[in-house]
């Protein structure tokens, strides 16, 4: 655990990148993304809800402020469905929990998922003056969030719930240490179990996700739900030139097991989600998770733990007879 | 040995007086010192000397003659002190002297084994100084505390028949030797006993490619394999000529006639060869009676070489850390290094000279379409073969000069201080380019022997050595 904690910070700080767009640069994900309740699972999203964790390091000492980036559901970003009617609730906590809770680091928002003190929490509707606009939380001390010795850092957690509606939110968020401009934290990241988000409409963007591997994994297990078959999942690591997993088709899950290679452990992953090319596929949304062979699920961090993972390519010569 | 044979051999320094200046025969024999008017044979490695058998007078005592008034032979030792120098020969154990025949012997490795040849009855009484019966055998015996004890017959020794001529391989499991036992080819045969299980094995004949339907007597094996032996039945003459052969597969091959100064227009057998192939004793009657002759060669032997490897400049290159689970379609695009690129997943190329090549691997993703250059790279060192090599045709007329030369030899960490060369027909010269001329027509083995500055005195010279094989043709008129 000790080098898993080396690794979050010392990785981001050294690299000079900070986590705080989420979905972030790396992963290019144009939004995350939650439905109204009342929508349809077969439009991409399974619960209707969202977690996302923020860690922020243990000796930054100023306040921080989460943003949202289109909190509305209506206007130019988000998946219409009949008339823009849904609401959307954000919640930020933090304190004793938020994070350690059980049920907060499950895939499904249920059971005590809301757990710690909420420090703040706003709905919106369909709001053109939020259309396109950062919507500011806070500030909050860091020490607001709850202390996760592993991590060495204070936690906040952000659940993006629809309340009502059918409709389709697409947000981003963004760590910032100001209220009115995004302006990184420096050695923060942020991460989640359950990853929801929108695909690119172009053909020719590549996603990608990074779950970060322990010591402990011998074979993981790729959950992915509602991909529409749009193209093809394929992980990437630094023993992993290229593998393609099971993809699902409109309104289910598939889920893909594989072996973890010893060289692959206390790294990332690289799921790519890599479009098809005809017939295109627009408004496509997703969701992923990735559990070890113990179902413990795996976090994705928005900034990959020990950088975006790359195949070690070896050039081998040998000589021969013609 | 043929007569067309040795008129070629006559006319060898006339004819090729030129060429032969720089190939002359390498080994240079001289008669031993302590050689008598009597008979001194056998000679066989013994300690840091030789022992042999001869019928000089051992003492004022009368000696006992065979039925051709032949005086019977006895065991003799000769130290050496310094290489060629030999003291006065003694006999080499009381114990194993009797009145009758002692011959030809040979040692264990330690020293303290030996198998002799003697006759097998010795019982008779000792009035009748002529002796009818002198069958004889080989017998072993083995040195405790200074003397010759537990002498113990062969097994396989006849009554009425001859066996003898012992050989032991180095590591004691061989033994060859020779019987007229009358159900071999004829004459004396070389037989191969092999120790199993604490008994020597049931003898078996070398076959027809060693045997005649005559004498083939003095078997000697070499560390290198090959078999020197001695045939009055592999040419027209009656004379005894020195051979060897080669086991392959289980075959003995057909065997080889030394050159002179090894054979002679008389009798010339009993040739035994040092591990390092430069020193070696034979027996010859050229001079009258036979005498032990020492063969020395002055040019440095070379043993275990590999044939030469034609220098090529090929090579494949991969990627070989990809997984049984990678399904992806890639393409890679190969820059090796001299203007050359090659799209495949291994790329085969030959490179035009040596030199050091920088290899860059591109990746193509075909799902993604994106390129990715340099993924990987690497320095190929492309060099020559490292061994000694040997410039020259491949095909000769017999008799013209043909110019071999050692010019392209790469050995690294390895300075030259001569090239040696054996062209296979008993001929060998020394020199970075040489001449030589062939007088047969066949197929020989070229080898070049290239030895190094020591880079420690305790240490031997270095020394590698490759070979070349060239065909020598008839001419066409």
């Amino acid at each position: 655990m000790k080098y898993f904690l080396f690794l979050v910070f010392v990785v981001g700080m050294t690299a000079g990148i900070y986590a705080q767009p989420v979905p972030a640069g790396d992963e290019n994900i144009p939004y995350l993304m939650t439905f109204g309740p009342k929508a349809n699972t077969s439009w991409g999203d399974d619960d209707f809800s969202q977690t996302f964790f923020f860690l922020v390091p243990k000796n930054f000492g100023q306040p921080v402020y989460i943003r949202v980036f289109d909190p509305e559901i209506g206007g130019v970003v988000d998946e219409l469905g009949g008339l823009f009617n849904t609401k959307m609730t954000y919640s930020i906590y933090g304190g004793k929990e938020c994070y350690s809770s059980k049920d907060a680091k499950e895939t499904q928002p249920s059971g005590n998922y809301k757990s710690g003190n909420l420090l703040g929490s706003k709905s919106f509707g369909n709001q053109p003056e939020y259309d396109q606009k950062w919507y500011t939380f806070g500030p909050f001390n860091p020490s607001e969030g709850e202390f996760v010795p592993s991590f060495d850092g204070y936690v906040f957690k952000v659940i993006c719930d629809g309340v009502d509606g059918d409709d389709g939110n697409l947000y981003r968020y963004f760590l910032s240490t100001m209220a009115d401009q995004n302006k990184a934290v420096e050695g923060a990241n942020a991460f989640a179990y359950e990853y929801s988000f929108r695909m690119w409409d172009s053909p020719t963007e590549v996603s990608h996700i990074y779950p970060f591997v322990d010591d402990k994994a011998i074979s993981v297990k790729l959950s992915n739900f509602d991909w529409d078959s749009d193209g093809m999942i394929r992980t990437v690591s630094v023993a992993r030139q290229g593998q393609l997993s099971k993809t699902s088709g409109e309104n289910n899950w598939v889920e893909d097991e594989f072996k973890i290679f010893e060289e692959e452990k206390n790294k990332s992953l690289d799921i790519q989600f890599i479009k098809r090319k005809t017939p295109i596929v627009k408004n496509n949304n997703v969701v992923v998770s990735v559990r070890n062979q113990y179902g413990e699920l795996l976090p994705f961090f928005v900034i990959p733990i020990g950088g975006v993972p790359k195949y070690n390519y070896v050039v081998k010569g040998e000589k021969i007879k013609k | 040995m043929s007569i067309q044979r040795k008129i070629y051999l006559l006319l060898l320094p006339i004819l090729f007086s030129g060429s032969f200046l720089l190939a002359q025969p390498y080994v240079q024999s001289h008669r031993l010192s302590f050689n008598t008017s009597s008979k001194e044979l056998a000679p066989a490695f013994y300690k840091n000397g030789l022992v042999f058998c001869s019928d000089r007078k051992k003492d004022v005592f009368p000696s006992y003659v065979d039925m051709n008034n032949s005086q019977f032979t006895n065991l003799y030792r000769a130290d050496q002190k310094k290489p060629g120098k030999f003291d006065n020969p003694v006999l080499l154990s009381k114990e194993l002297t009797t009145f009758l025949y002692e011959g030809p012997s040979c040692f264990s490795n330690d020293g303290n084994t030996i198998y002799f040849t003697r006759t097998i009855d010795i019982s008779a009484g000792k009035k009748n100084k002529q002796r009818e019966d002198t069958t004889f055998g080989i017998f072993s015996a083995t040195l405790v505390r200074g003397k010759w004890t537990n002498i113990t017959p062969f097994r396989y020794n006849k009554p009425g028949s001859h066996t003898g001529y012992p050989c032991l391989s180095e590591d004691g499991k061989q033994l060859f030797f020779c019987s007229d036992d009358g159900d071999g080819l004829g004459g004396y045969d070389i037989y191969i006993s092999r120790w199993d299980n604490g008994y020597w094995g049931e003898p078996e004949n070398l076959g027809k490619n060693v045997n005649t339907d005559k004498n083939e007597v003095f078997p000697f094996l070499h560390q290198s394999g090959r078999l020197y032996f001695a045939s009055r039945g592999h040419h027209q003459q009656n004379d005894l000529e020195i051979y060897y052969t080669v086991s392959e597969n289980g075959t003995w091959q057909k065997p080889v006639a030394l050159e002179s100064p090894y054979n002679s227009a008389g009798d010339d057998y009993g040739l035994i060869i040092n591990p390092s192939m430069d020193t070696g004793y034979f027996v010859s009657d050229r001079e009258g009676t036979a005498d032990i002759f020492s063969a020395y060669s002055s040019i440095p032997t070379f043993l275990n070489c590999s044939p030469q490897e034609e220098n090529e400049y090929c090579f494949v290159f991969y990627e070989p850390n990809n997984s049984e689970l990678d399904t992806t379609v890639l393409a890679y695009e190969w820059d090796l290094g001299d203007g050359t690129k090659i799209r495949k997943l291994q790329a085969e190329h030959c490179y035009s000279k040596t030199g050091t090549y920088l290899v860059q691997l591109n990746v193509v993703d075909l799902l993604t379409n994106e390129v990715a250059l340099n993924q990987a790279s690497d320095s190929f060192l492309v060099e020559d073969v490292e061994q000694p090599y040997v410039t020259t045709s491949d095909t000769i007329i017999v008799g013209q000069e043909l110019t071999m030369n050692a010019r392209k030899t790469y050995l690294k960490n390895f300075e030259v201080s001569g090239y040696f060369w054996d062209f296979g027909d008993g001929y060998r010269s020394s020199g970075e380019e040489v001449k030589h001329a062939f007088l047969y027509p066949g197929t020989y083995q070229i080898q070049l022997g290239v030895s190094g500055k020591k880079a420690d005195p305790g240490i031997a010279d270095p020394k590698t050595c490759s070979t070349r094989q060239i065909v020598v043709i008839q001419s066409r008129q």
